[in-house]
């Protein structure tokens, strides 16, 4: 599964990346909101996002607005990543669209744990929608 | 790990009277960990390859986002502050939730007007921080070149 990670922090990046590759996943990394909206542009949509917060241009908090927005938006499961850790925060987050929160630094099983949530869910997604077409 | 002869125990003072001779630097060095701990990195991430390409991209990525902390605190704009400690927060909490992440936290608290602070102090302190961990860091790196990955 095609997971798009959004996080101007190269570090973040890679571990990310790599990551999620060793948990048999295949990420599609960005290093700007830009970026992001370039690939959503030029390929299928993913599955499943991890989407930084805090990133210069387009802030995570627009682009789950946006990816909401777009036709089959509604299938993506949303992982908006962060260190904004008040409770107003969380709140911010989650009403912009995302589906789950995760607070940086990671505990590395926690996200594993989540993201498969987030892969089971999105696959359930995707599948009752091809349905009722 | 940071590794400093003569603190803790003997002292390198003492071991040199004990044994009368000159201190070589070798006796009495003891092994400090200021904010990074590798086994623990190691544990956390479950995998000790990519740790050190974290600590190799780390090194390589930080003194820009410290340079960038340290422009917008010289030139007193308080957004640019807090999106620049924030952002150095996120980084260097992957590899220690002490000193410099904490010093971060409290530039971009007061950024935010949560709290009063010395933005120049704070400032000095977390470059004092940022070079302990980067000492740490350099003593544990592998000899990866970070433009590989």
């Amino acid at each position: 599964m095609r997971v798009l990670i959004a996080d101007d922090d190269r570090v973040m990046r890679h571990a990310l990346g790599r990551k999620l590759a060793s948990w048999d996943f295949e990420p599609v990394p960005c290093s700007d909101g830009l970026e992001v909206r370039r690939a959503l542009l030029e390929a299928p949509l993913p599955p499943l996002a991890l989407i930084d917060w805090n990133m210069p241009g387009v802030d995570g908090l627009t682009l789950c607005r946006e990816i909401r927005n777009l036709p089959d938006g509604g299938n993506i499961y949303l992982i908006l990543i962060t260190s904004n850790a008040s409770r107003q925060d969380v709140l911010s987050g989650l009403t912009s669209g995302a589906d789950d929160y995760v607070l940086k630094p990671f505990d590395w099983e926690e996200l594993r744990a989540r993201v498969r949530i987030g892969a089971r869910t999105a696959t359930l997604q995707i599948t009752l929608a091809e349905r009722v077409k | 790990m940071y590794v400093r002869p003569g603190i803790d125990g003997e002292s390198a003072e003492s071991v040199d009277r004990s044994n009368r001779e000159p201190w070589t630097g070798s006796r009495g060095a003891v092994t400090i960990e200021l904010y990074f701990s590798w086994p623990s990195f190691v544990e956390s991430l479950g995998d000790e390859e990519l740790a050190a390409e974290i600590v190799a991209l780390f090194i390589v990525e930080a003194p820009a986002m410290v340079d960038r902390v340290r422009a917008a605190v010289f030139g007193d704009s308080l957004e640019e502050i807090r999106q620049a400690a924030h952002a150095f927060k996120g980084a260097v909490g992957n590899l220690t939730r002490q000193g410099p992440m904490e010093t971060s936290a409290q530039l971009e608290a007061m950024a935010r007007g949560d709290v009063q602070a010395d933005a120049k102090a704070l400032m000095r302190v977390l470059d004092e921080q940022v070079a302990g961990l980067l000492n740490e860091l350099k003593i544990v790196q592998t000899p990866k070149d970070p433009c590989a990955f």
